[in-house]
């Protein structure tokens, strides 16, 4: 760990009220030395969660530029920001042609946008204490989930960002991890689906367990990370068979319930 | 010129460039082309050389897209939609912030989505095709465009989607991810300096050459050139070592 002895360090955790957020909190608090800011949306349950981990608790929207200012402000004040963790996301479960406008704006505000704006308004003080990012991403960044394109596509964006982001912050001694959990059952995205499913449990990971992998990796400094490692094997099909990739997709999405009229090969009325 | 049954072509973005270019392709094909842009003067007068159908209209703005919708709508059927426009990202590096990267985004993306959206209904009873100009930096990021490749990359994502649903109603849709391709609005003159880099720039025609092989093939992606895949394969199997060592 890059310890600076006598000093209490701050970390900044946005979605910090539940799933992979709190749980990356719990565990630096368990590791100590660490003074935790948590901002989240759902005002209860932050403090909830404040009052469990002796956190300072911020309440903040991602989509809205004087909340995200507010909560840089008060990371000053608690001495800067040495390590952002940006986990704020949610679920935007519609498929390509049923989505409306506002269901791809509002995934894209909160997913990409957030995450723009969380990483550019906080990035002053991490370059002054050289310290650390993460940010999670998800898998559906590397494949193309017809089921749910509007998170696929915000994460898509939200990836991307991070990497081309990233690529510069470490000129200038900041580490970026961009972080890829599979499906992790939370409060914001329960997996009701996978889980119906036979076997679908083994797909999916616990918010702690991506949460130890998440500081893992932001010890380390690596660029970016699978959790578990056998999605990066998702990127890969993407990007040597894109054509097989597609195919894949459209079997599966004929099983997909929520598949439109006329996507399964009938007739459309 | 615009007969009920010719088939009809939409090219967004289609006074210059990349966007000009796949017009003549289909204009030679027999298509009656509608071409839109933002700057008036300079579609007015391509489009009055050409014998093309002009809108001048932002496809980033919703008066824009309406007014593109409502010239579609008049000649009551769409064969092809080519989603072309396009904006550069004005960010480098850490050097964002959220507004600009909104910015990008709204025509980038959004008017892609909204625009294919609305005209879907004409594009299956047509059996028609789209044709979405994206870009490499979707598929592989840039230190140098970060909102510029993540805009990009939501559009490749949706293209990919669109593409597995579209089969299923007859509508091929190809999502083309062109590499540095030399335009008037992406001039690329910093690579053409460079020694090494310079090998990297195609031009218009080379670029339109891969987009329609494989729009007739009906491929569902193409990088052109085609070694621009080499990129997205390096960063899909080994993204420490690419983010580390190649990243562009």
């Amino acid at each position: 760990m890059w310890d600076r002895i006598g000093r209490l360090r701050t970390a900044v955790i946005t979605g910090g009220s539940s799933g992979i957020g709190l749980a990356t909190a719990r565990l630096l608090a368990r590791r100590g030395g660490w003074r935790i800011v948590l901002a989240a949306r759902d005002q209860a349950r932050l403090d909830e969660a404040a009052d469990e981990l002796g956190a300072i608790a911020v309440r903040c929207d991602v989509t809205s530029d004087a909340d995200v200012r507010e909560l840089a402000r008060r990371a000053v004040d608690e001495g800067g920001c040495d390590l952002l963790v940006h986990s704020a996301g949610v679920p935007s479960r519609h498929n390509v042609l049923d989505a409306t406008a506002d269901d791809w704006r509002s995934a894209l505000e909160i997913n990409y946008i957030g995450c723009v704006r969380v990483l550019s308004e906080l990035w002053p003080q991490v370059l002054e204490r050289k310290g650390r990012i993460a940010a999670v991403c998800s898998v559906a960044g590397t494949v193309a989930l017809v089921p749910a394109a509007p998170y696929s596509a915000s994460k898509h964006a939200a990836l991307s960002f991070v990497r081309a982001f990233g690529a510069d912050a470490r000129r200038h001694g900041v580490t970026v991890t961009a972080v890829n959990p599979g499906p992790v059952p939370t409060p914001g995205f329960p997996q009701g689906q996978l889980l119906k499913m036979p076997g679908g449990r083994f797909l999916t990971v616990s918010p702690e367990r991506c949460a130890a992998r998440l500081l893992k990796a932001t010890d380390r400094g690596l660029p970016e990370v699978y959790v578990p490692h056998f999605w990066r094997v998702g990127a890969a099909f993407q990007s040597l068979l894109p054509g097989l990739t597609s195919r894949c997709a459209e079997i599966a999405w004929s099983y997909d319930e929520t598949a439109p009229v006329g996507a399964r090969g009938e007739q459309p009325t | 010129m615009s007969d009920e049954r010719r088939p009809l072509a939409l090219v967004t973005g289609g006074s210059a460039g990349i966007g000009l270019e796949l017009a003549h392709r289909f204009a030679a094909r027999g298509h009656d082309v509608i071409v839109t842009a933002r700057g008036a003067d300079r579609l007015a007068e391509v489009a009055q050389q050409h014998g093309y159908t002009a809108v001048a209209a932002d496809v980033g703005t919703p008066e824009g897209r309406a007014a593109v919708l409502r010239a579609v709508r008049e000649r009551g059927r769409l064969d092809v939609l080519v989603n072309n426009a396009g904006t550069g990202g004005g960010t480098s590096g850490v050097d964002v912030d959220a507004a600009r990267a909104s910015a990008v985004l709204e025509t980038n993306f959004f008017a892609h989505v909204e625009l294919t959206r609305e005209l879907w209904p004409l594009l299956r009873e047509a059996k028609g095709g789209v044709i979405v100009v994206s870009s490499g930096l979707g598929t592989y990021a840039s230190a140098g465009s970060p909102t510029y490749g993540a805009s990009k990359a939501a559009l490749t994502a949706w293209a990919r989607a669109l593409r597995v649903a579209g089969r299923r109603q007859g509508v091929r849709v190809l999502a083309a991810n062109p590499g540095p391709v030399s335009t008037d609005t992406f001039p690329h003159d910093e690579l053409l300096a460079d020694r090494f880099k310079k090998h990297f720039v195609i031009s218009v025609e080379q670029c339109v050459d891969d987009i329609m092989r494989a729009y007739g093939r009906k491929r569902g992606e193409v990088w052109s050139r085609g070694a621009f895949q080499l990129f997205a394969i390096a960063q899909g199997v080994a993204p420490n070592t690419f983010d580390r060592h190649v990243v562009p």
